[in-house]
């Protein structure tokens, strides 16, 4: 027995170094590949800084997608939502999960390399159990997490090499994004808008973990646009910031999505509340705000405006833009100019039903809202789309081979919320709608009940949408382009993860995976070979839009939770 | 316009996991590992009288008490309402145990007629207290939907039966919300014993 057990803990010991002998040594990642990301590689959350979502490999395309078989597939042992990509760098990828937990995988083979998992305090409350991936850094890589920390592990080998408490969890700060690493810095923001939180962007030095900046996106005392804020409403105004913004590597400006304004009642807060529902383009190496676009002012509606901007060069009215698009959850697609040190109003139109904006300012793009779609306290008030808008987080993608940018919409939903007033109580919900009204928020039309969830292409140059693919419910699917003319996602309650044709939205592929899947999908190289990578694990946002559905239609449905690392490729 | 064809899905509930017991032993086995690893040992946690969990003898008193907190008696909590949360109050030193959340109570009446023989013996006057905190992922159960008589968590939905040991009969918790067993002094609530399991979230590990 003793020997057995020696023999069992020596093979236990020897087994990392097993599996890395396979493997290259770990090749560090540097600001020049961030820039330039290799196609065999998908080395960010958005596979480039410009957050388009697009591979250029096209060995998997729309002539052959039909033979995509599993390589290999992986079970977390977590529940709730699995958002992140599967992240390549070289044969290594990462993936993470909920409760912080990374996992280092050999990425054409699906072995363990190692795994960590960060211990969470008994009392934290986890109200989005989940976590959209990790940057890598050098020969590190780094993970937000639901207790605010900012983790640094060696990428080889997992190893803790520090963490920092980015701010307190017990007052409702809480991380899921994926960090932004750029000129040495580790850049992340904090969730919380429902708990009273004040936003803010931080970076810190990616080799001490110092803190460099922190910039906050609700503007106080002596900040620019403090003015918008009545008294101390600012101290609890909310502006999430739980995505990963995107970067103009030529201008170092990052290009972050901000959160609603809290709570959610906009007679709390009387003012356009910057930043919340805005971008802000922060100078990466100073935080510095240098400028701004809100999307709307004084939210009601509970419309994050979190995932950030495209970087797009766009030919709009035959003029050469410098562009960020941003597909609102206010139900507008945005065509905003960046440049050096503002960021421009170009054009917006609706791609869901919004019936909240009577029109936009032609310079400024301010929408004048219909008075009767503007919730209040003790008031109820219909309006559409619903509170998770028409698009919520799961990002769009662009293809510049098609010239199409890709939206995973939610059309034809309205909302019904009735203020009240709310005392704030920290680290307590701080909202100002009943709970049960949440529940219970859906109002489906005559439509909505034929289909809510699209994946919409548009042609930016043209500003006309070329097709729709329609689903009979939701849709909370990110979506992956790549150059074989295909786009990626899944987002659908029953379980599927499609491969669709770019040009034209037909579905050319489809696979039921055990959960739903409401990851961001990937696709990378090994030995010549590509790859498409996704996890499945539903929960979080999409499971609570299933229980406001399920509160208000004659059927109920049921999506098993549990996550799963899919990774496919060409049957040989 | 392409359509994905509707599949009505016929599949059955999640059962919940029968036996709270064992995840008990494994998430206080998996404690032990961890303090082992990180060399906590008893004496680092957190002790006195704030933080310690509710014990015989405590009283009630609203959590969101100011000033000088006053024992709840069982008549003020009514019927057919949201559940009232309450932290524990250590009668000899007047100290409320507000420093841990995992303290938080909430406090509901039940009919007679909706208490089953398993969960009668926990209750007082009509009352029960379960911990506040959700077993699933720690947010706090504070909803009362009067449809279906149940306890609501916000933050995923769970649901659990208060006439009914605190079962879970809908959501993704995995384990039934811990009791506080109450008697009664003269119409003022006393705690009558620890938790029937531990308040908080197993942790999957
Ligand atoms: S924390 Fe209560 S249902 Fe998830």
């Amino acid at each position: 027995m003793q020997t057995r057990l020696k023999a069992l803990c020596a093979s236990l010991a020897a087994l990392p170094l097993l599996a890395s002998a396979a493997l290259p040594a770990y090749s560090p990642v540097t600001d020049a590949r961030l820039t330039k990301p290799e196609a065999a590689n998908w080395l960010m959350y958005r596979g480039n800084y410009e957050g388009w979502g697009y591979s250029p490999l096209k060995q998997i395309n729309s002539q052959n997608v039909g033979k995509l078989v599993p390589a290999w597939s992986y079970a977390t042992g977590m529940t709730e939502g699995h958002q992140a990509p599967p992240m390549v760098n070289n044969g290594y990828m990462y993936v993470t999960t909920p409760n912080n937990q990374v996992i280092a995988l050999e990425a054409s083979t699906g072995k363990e390399l190692w795994r960590y998992k960060k211990t969470i305090p008994d009392e934290l409350m986890q109200l989005h159990p989940t976590n959209r991936g990790v940057a890598l850094y050098g020969d590190k890589l780094y993970l937000a997490t639901t207790d605010a920390f900012l983790v640094a592990l060696d990428a080889a080998t997992g190893k803790e090499l520090w963490k920092v408490a980015v701010a307190d969890w017990k007052k409702g700060y809480y991380m899921t994004l994926a960090p932004l690493a750029a000129r040495g810095k580790i850049m992340v923001g904090s969730s919380g808008g429902e708990l009273g939180i004040r936003g803010f962007v931080a970076a810190f030095d990616a080799q001490t973990g110092k803190e460099a900046w922190r910039t906050y996106t609700i503007a106080g005392p002596g900040e620019a646009g403090a003015e918008t804020w009545p008294g101390e409403t600012y101290k609890t105004g909310g502006g999430s910031v739980w995505i990963t913004g995107t970067y103009d590597s030529e201008t170092s400006l990052a290009f972050w999505g901000v959160g609603n304004a809290g709570p959610w009642m906009p007679d709390t807060r009387p003012g356009d509340n910057l930043y919340a529902n805005s971008t802000i383009a922060l100078d990466v190496d100073t935080g510095k705000i240098k400028g701004h676009h809100q999307y709307h002012w004084n939210d009601a509606w509970d419309w994050d405006e979190v995932s950030a901007p495209l970087l797009i060069d766009v030919e709009h009215k035959g003029k050469k833009v410098k562009s960020l698009v941003h597909a609102g959850r206010n139900g507008y697609l945005w065509l905003l100019e960046r440049t050096r040190d503002k960021v421009n109003y170009v054009d917006a139109w609706p791609y869901v039903t919004q019936n909240v904006f009577t029109s936009l300012d032609p310079k400024t793009g301010r929408p004048t809202y219909d008075p009767k779609r503007v919730p209040g306290t003790g008031k109820t008030t219909n309006f559409c789309p619903s509170l998770w808008g028409g698009k919520d987080w799961p990002p769009e993608a662009y293809n510049p081979g098609t010239g199409l940018l890709y939206i995973p919409a939610n059309n034809n939903l309205c909302s019904e919320l009735t203020g009240e007033p709310v005392k704030y109580n920290a680290g307590n919900l701080f909202i100002g709608v009943s709970l049960d009204n949440i529940l219970t928020n859906v109002r489906m039309t005559e439509k909505s009940r034929k289909h809510i969830g699209e994946v919409q292409a548009w042609d930016l140059k043209t500003g006309k949408k070329v097709w729709t693919h329609t689903y009979p419910e939701m849709n909370w699917g990110p979506l992956m382009t790549t150059a074989g003319n295909l786009v990626f996602g899944g987002g659908t309650n029953d379980r599927m993860f499609r491969a669709l044709d770019a040009k034209s939205g037909k579905v050319l592929w489809e696979t039921p995976t055990p959960s739903g899947v409401t990851g961001v999908p990937s696709s990378f190289e090994v030995n010549g070979e590509q790859y498409v990578a996704v996890q499945s694990g539903w929960g979080v946002d999409a499971q609570r839009m299933q229980g406001a559905f399920d509160a208000v239609l004659e059927h109920k449905t049921v999506v098993p939770q549990g996550g799963t690392i899919h990774v496919f490729k060409l049957q040989k | 316009m392409n359509k994905t064809p509707h599949h009505p899905d016929h599949s059955h509930p999640v059962e919940s996991p029968s036996s709270p017991e064992r995840r008990d032993a494994l998430r206080a086995s998996s404690a032990l590992l961890l303090c082992a690893g990180l060399g906590i040992g008893k004496a680092a946690l957190a002790e006195g009288p704030s933080n310690s969990r509710p014990k015989a003898g405590d009283q009630l008193v609203r959590s969101d008490s100011e000033g000088n907190p006053v024992p709840l008696r069982s008549t003020e909590i009514l019927p057919d309402t949201k559940p009232l949360p309450a932290f524990p109050l250590e009668p000899a030193s007047g100290e409320v145990r507000s420093g841990s959340r995992l303290n938080k109570v909430i406090l509901i009446r039940v009919a007679p007629g909706d208490l089953t023989e398993e969960t009668r013996p926990y209750a007082a006057g009509g009352v029960l207290a379960y911990s506040a905190v959700c077993t699933h992922q720690g947010c706090e159960v504070s909803e009362w939907v009067a449809k279906d008589k149940t306890l609501m968590c916000y933050c995923h939905f769970s649901k659990f039966s208060p006439g009914r040991a605190g079962e879970v009969v809908a959501g993704p918790a995995p384990r039934t919300l811990p009791l506080l067993p109450l008697r009664e002094e003269n119409g003022v609530l006393v705690v009558a014993g620890p938790f029937t399991s531990n308040p908080g979230v197993a942790k999957s590990t």
